[in-house]
């Protein structure tokens, strides 16, 4: 640790706060960095000691840049007479972190619902298939949707109907919508992400009611768009999360 | 699956490869036509799918 410490142009705090860590950049450690190097704490203000921070800063040259405080609220910071950055602790709130968290939580449930190794109780059989049927569903009303109503044509309006157990995640579960008819959307991202990607002054909306048929767990999509100035096309799909084989049902193939 | 598109319903297909869409005015031999122009083109049907719109008297075929 000294060692690096005294070869680092940067050192950056990441670490939990504990007995071990507290004060752990004392002032023999701050001595020890190189003149003129830049020290940023991203972890907890106990890590630092700051009185031996205000001591020796000057006389080294160092840079201090901070995000972390005794307490997270407003009012004077002790610090502010030795930080030559202050950042309200949101240091980890960038885009990029934030697509990343999502994309980990994600990855974490999807190995969670391949391998089943976590030790966690067992979802029953039923309501993973459910899961994936839900998946599925989503994604195909999506491009169905997109693939009647035409490539080229500039959506104006979506309109998302959830029955069933599926109601309450309506907002979320534009998320997939969005995701299957934009590649470049990614599925970790929030609804709020969603609302870009509904381009050209397209609008999303959530009907309050509308009487479903048949199946309690479905999804009715209804898009417009338009495919030149003059015209307007319509398209209704509904798509239904059923456990079974198509082949199950009374439909009329030929 | 895919349940309904616009009025015709009964569908109950989940798209997988190439799928495409005729719709038509209901007469006899328009399923026929469809299923020769693909053979021509070399292209095999795995899966077909119709339903009938009573009130337009129209017809989709998938």
């Amino acid at each position: 640790m000294d060692t690096l410490v005294a070869k680092a142009d940067y050192v950056t705090l990441h670490v939990p706060e504990n007995e071990e860590t507290r004060k752990m950049i004392n002032e023999a450690r701050l001595r020890k960095m190189k003149n003129g190097a830049t020290l940023v704490n991203c972890a907890r203000a106990g890590i630092i000691d700051e009185a031996a921070l205000r001591k020796v800063k000057a006389e080294k040259g160092l840079r201090f840049l901070n995000d972390v405080y005794p307490k997270d609220e407003a009012g004077p910071k002790s610090v502010a007479d030795i930080a030559d950055l202050m950042v309200p602790h949101l240091g980890a709130s960038t885009k990029e972190a934030n697509a990343k968290a999502a994309q980990r939580a994600a990855e974490q449930l999807i190995e969670y619902d391949e391998k089943r190794h976590h030790g966690l109780r067992r979802e029953p059989r039923h309501s993973r298939r459910a899961g994936r049927g839900l998946l599925r569903t989503r994604q195909h009303a999506g491009r169905v949707c997109l693939g009647v109503l035409g490539r080229d044509a500039k959506l104006r309006t979506i309109e998302t109907s959830f029955y069933g157990s599926l109601k309450p995640y309506g907002d979320w579960l534009i998320v997939p919508i969005v995701a299957a008819l934009w590649e470049e959307f990614q599925r970790s991202m929030d609804p709020k992400a969603a609302a870009p990607f509904l381009q050209g002054g397209a609008s999303s909306t959530q009907p309050a009611h509308r009487r479903p048929q048949g199946y309690a767990n479905s999804i009715t999509l209804d898009m417009t768009g338009t495919l030149d100035a003059a015209t307007l096309r319509q398209v209704s799909v509904r798509g239904t999360v059923a456990e079974k084989h198509a082949d199950d049902f009374p439909h009329q193939r030929l | 699956m895919i349940s309904r598109i616009n009025d015709f319903d009964k569908l109950y297909f989940e798209p997988r490869g190439h799928t495409v869409f005729f719709q038509y005015k209901d007469r006899p031999g328009v399923v026929g036509r469809i299923g020769a122009s693909l053979a021509e083109a070399n292209i095999n049907i795995e899966d077909i799918r119709h339903s009938h719109h009573v009130p337009s008297d129209q017809s989709l075929v998938l």
